[in-house]
């Protein structure tokens, strides 16, 4: 089973959105409030190349996908989401 | 294509589409909602104090609340989160195409389909987006704790933009490309003598420049001399542009890229209603939004009522 981190402030409307769309399809996830932790910030930075959120990282069979934004049409490829 | 033929197709999930939606539901019409975002734009609208009947709120409370009150609604309403790709003028009616490959049919439309954030078109913004520019200080300021950021636009979204960083960021500029600011002077009052903020007027923003992430931004002053400021983060928030692309072959637009309608959400189409910030209206604000919903939707009740 896939694991996924979502990475949010607690403002953002597309943070709020994604967990949303998440919690609809039971998946899952670990939320990293990186308004609150820096150094959970600066991972989420080195690993995206960027400092917009939401930033959802999807762990397979040790391999990493980052979606960038709430990419709905990425999350249900990655997640298997019909 | 999806059998049913719905009254209304909304396009649009922000307070114009769901508003519409509960009065056609309590008109006991057919409604398919379609966005991609449920609550639209209002989720990064940050604190909202001009909402009747809340006081003070924000956009992410107030979204909530706008959409369990339209869940109640779910025996008349069903609710499609997608983006929208093409509506089109059908043989009774109109099809929707949505970026999954749904098809809607419905007997009429209402499109409140909002508006997104104007760019600036300067070297560097494209490059640095997320990267240290940003349209959203509601998302994306909690990621600049004690760092020097620029503000570029004094409407309202700016001053909100501004206040939001007085309790994060280390020092703010706020950029205006007039002498004066247009945002509403009680939120301005909140910085305009707060020592983080320096406030310059008719500027021009010419190049954000960086190395990985943004370094500085350079403006052209009054006297047409560029000035660079170091600054890691850049929020642009210069106004907003009509989301029309599903739209642009089927309705003429004004030359500001919005759609025409009055102020009961009537367009030159019969049968095409429209509400909110995507239309010509002159206040986008999320209370007129509500308001143009409603009667975009008792016009379409109308419409429908006429068509048996």
């Amino acid at each position: 089973m896939a694991q996924v981190t979502v990475y949010t402030t607690q403002t953002c409307g597309y943070c709020k959105a994604t967990k949303q769309y998440l919690g609809e399809h039971n998946i899952p996830y670990t939320e990293i409030d990186v308004g609150v932790d820096r150094d959970k910030a600066r991972e989420m930075i080195e690993k995206s190349g960027q400092m917009g959120v939401p930033v959802i990282i999807i762990t397979k069979e040790e391999k990493e996908e980052t979606i960038i934004g709430f990419d709905q049409a990425r999350l249900a490829g990655a997640l298997g989401i019909a | 294509m999806d059998n049913k033929e719905y009254d209304i197709t909304i396009v649009g999930y922000g307070p114009a589409g769901i508003t519409a939606a509960i009065y056609a539901a309590r008109k006991r019409l057919s409604v398919a909602l379609i966005g991609e975002l449920p609550g639209g734009e209002v989720r990064n609208s940050g604190d909202i104090e001009n909402w009747p009947g809340d006081g003070a709120t924000d956009g992410n409370t107030l979204a909530d609340k706008l959409i369990a009150h339209l869940k109640t609604h779910l025996d008349a309403v069903t609710i499609f989160q997608e983006k929208v790709t093409k509506v089109e003028k059908a043989k009774n009616g109109f099809t929707t195409t949505t970026e999954s490959g749904k098809t809607l049919a419905s007997k009429t439309i209402i499109y409140t389909a909002g508006r997104h954030p104007r760019l600036l078109n300067v070297p560097g913004e494209v490059e640095f987006k997320n990267r240290g520019v940003s349209y959203c200080a509601t998302c994306d300021a909690p990621l600049f704790p004690d760092k020097d950021v620029v503000v570029i636009g004094g409407g309202n979204t700016g001053a909100e933009a501004v206040i939001m960083f007085q309790k994060i960021a280390r020092k703010i500029y706020l950029l205006h490309n007039t002498d004066k600011l247009a945002a509403d002077p009680i939120l301005v009052d909140n910085f305009k003598d707060d020592p983080k903020v320096t406030i310059i007027y008719n500027t021009k923003t010419t190049k954000i420049k960086g190395k990985g992430m943004v370094a500085s931004l350079t403006y052209e002053n009054s006297n047409g001399k560029e000035e660079t400021i170091p600054v890691e983060g850049v929020f642009v928030t210069i106004g907003a542009i009509p989301n029309t692309a599903p739209v642009k072959e089927l309705i003429p637009l004004n030359p500001l890229g919005a759609i025409p309608a009055d102020r009961y959400g009537i367009t030159s189409i019969p049968g095409f209603f429209t509400a909110g910030d995507v239309t010509d209206i002159r206040d986008a604000q999320i209370v007129v939004a509500a308001g143009h919903g409603c009667s975009a939707a008792l016009s379409a009740g109308d419409y429908i009522s006429r068509l048996q």
